[in-house]
């Protein structure tokens, strides 16, 4: 699970806040912190380990969220708006990164985003709920390889798909 | 600059006024019993310098060992009280009940529990009394404080009621209990001065003592030098308290 924000323990370190879904398991100390340490350097975070929250950018944090969330290896990651406070470029290498992530374990992920392109660009498959009543306006594919190639933005599927999403939207509105 | 200023502005308002308050006391040619000057005020304080200090002290550990008292009383209150919703309704009244009421009022019961011996004890336990009320509410704030993003990943992650008090609740409360503690070091000198007027002289000879031992033989500008000390005191227990707290809880934060 991530949410919108990195909501991290501003009191430890960014290695015993990706450690704590292990501690809580009860996973003895040591371990814990070496898997804590792996994750952090998978979201390429090494070098950060005994950084507070405090001291760490907005996307930075966000990588330690993340990194926590795959720790302990699950197979369905849910991620509520991940990317919604961070400026734009961090927000495409974030998105590169979790697709990177994925293909390792390649567990389900539910990826929920108001930017239609983001939600084209993540997923292999869009899912466009209306407002009000959250009921399914549209289900759509998404062709193309994953992860992304580096102009996959500019391609003519991406644009197509876009364009059907944006239009299930105004019309599930 | 901006330090420099902050030192110089406060020192050079106080020099005016010593100054003109000097000024006025020699004009009208007060008596010295109703209102001494600056300088017989500094004259008081030289003459009986290692006095007042010794009291100073007895002020000082009385209201530190009530402070001491009163936060670990406090701390295991807010403790107990945070994780029982009954225990909450039935203690909060009553906790509310001792804080609103003057330690003035019940300090002569103290006084006669703690036997007429003991006027230390009585004292302590008085200052306890006023200190207790803000560590108690700040590590109960805190307690509940804990980010509900967290709770909810405690939640997610299926942490025991142990695990969620351990990791989250207690070091969420630590800002908050530290913003205690510095508000109560201040009430507990205060609670001191207040509890060691009602038990009036005898074997506690604090700065309170000081003041009602001069002014019963008119020596006004004794009382002023007691004044004085104990203005000083309370800046210097306020001014560390305050550092400290900042510094801890910069660390807390990880920007120390």
């Amino acid at each position: 699970m991530v949410f919108q924000s990195a909501t991290l323990m501003p009191w430890a370190s960014a290695e015993a806040n990706v450690a704590l879904p292990l501690r809580l398991a009860g996973a003895p100390a040591r371990e814990a912190t070496q898997r804590s340490r792996a994750a952090l350097d998978a979201v390429g975070l090494s070098g950060a380990e005994r950084a507070r929250p405090a001291q760490l950018s907005g996307g930075m944090a966000m990588r330690v969220s993340l990194a926590r969330a795959l720790v302990t290896r699950p197979q369905l990651l849910l991620l509520d708006e991940p990317f919604a406070a961070l400026d734009e470029l961090t927000r495409r290498r974030l998105a590169d990164d979790v697709h990177r992530l994925w293909a390792e374990t390649r567990p389900a992920i539910v990826f929920v985003t108001h930017n239609v392109e983001e939600a084209v660009y993540m997923a292999e498959r869009v899912v466009v709920l209306t407002a009000g009543p959250g009921r399914i306006a549209a289900d759509l594919p998404v062709t193309g390889p994953l992860p992304r190639p580096a102009a996959f933005r500019t391609t003519e599927a991406f644009r197509r798909t876009a364009e059907q999403v944006s239009a299930a939207l105004e019309a599930g509105a | 600059m901006k330090r420099l200023s902050a030192l110089i502005a406060p020192g050079l308002l106080i020099a005016v006024l010593l100054g003109g308050w000097e000024t006025a006391v020699r004009a009208l040619g007060t008596p010295e019993y109703l209102l001494p000057g600056p300088a017989a005020i500094a004259r008081a304080v030289a003459a009986d310098a290692p006095g007042l200090l010794a009291s100073a002290w007895a002020t000082l550990r009385m209201a530190l060992a009530a402070l001491a008292v009163a936060t670990t009383l406090a701390l295991l209150l807010a403790l107990a009280v945070s994780l029982s919703r009954t225990l909450e309704q039935a203690i909060a009244p009553l906790a509310v009940a001792m804080q609103v009421t003057p330690v003035v009022a019940i300090a002569p019961l103290v006084v006669i529990w703690a036997g007429l011996d003991n006027p230390e004890r009585a004292i302590v336990a008085l200052a306890c009394v006023v200190a207790f009320f803000p560590v108690f509410s700040g590590a109960l704030a805190g307690l509940r404080s804990a980010d509900p993003d967290l709770e909810r990943l405690f939640d997610l992650y299926g942490a025991t009621r142990l695990q969620r008090l351990t990791r989250l609740r207690l070091p969420s409360a630590v800002p908050f209990v530290l913003e205690g503690v510095k508000v109560a070091a201040g009430l507990s000198l205060i609670g001191t001065v207040v509890a060691e007027f009602v038990a009036g002289s005898g074997g506690a000879q604090g700065l309170a003592w000081r003041i009602l031992e001069a002014g019963n033989r008119l020596r006004t500008a004794d009382m002023f030098a007691s004044l004085f000390v104990l203005g000083l005191l309370g800046a210097a227990v306020y001014g560390l308290l305050s550092a400290l707290e900042r510094r801890l809880s910069a660390r807390w934060r990880g920007r120390g």
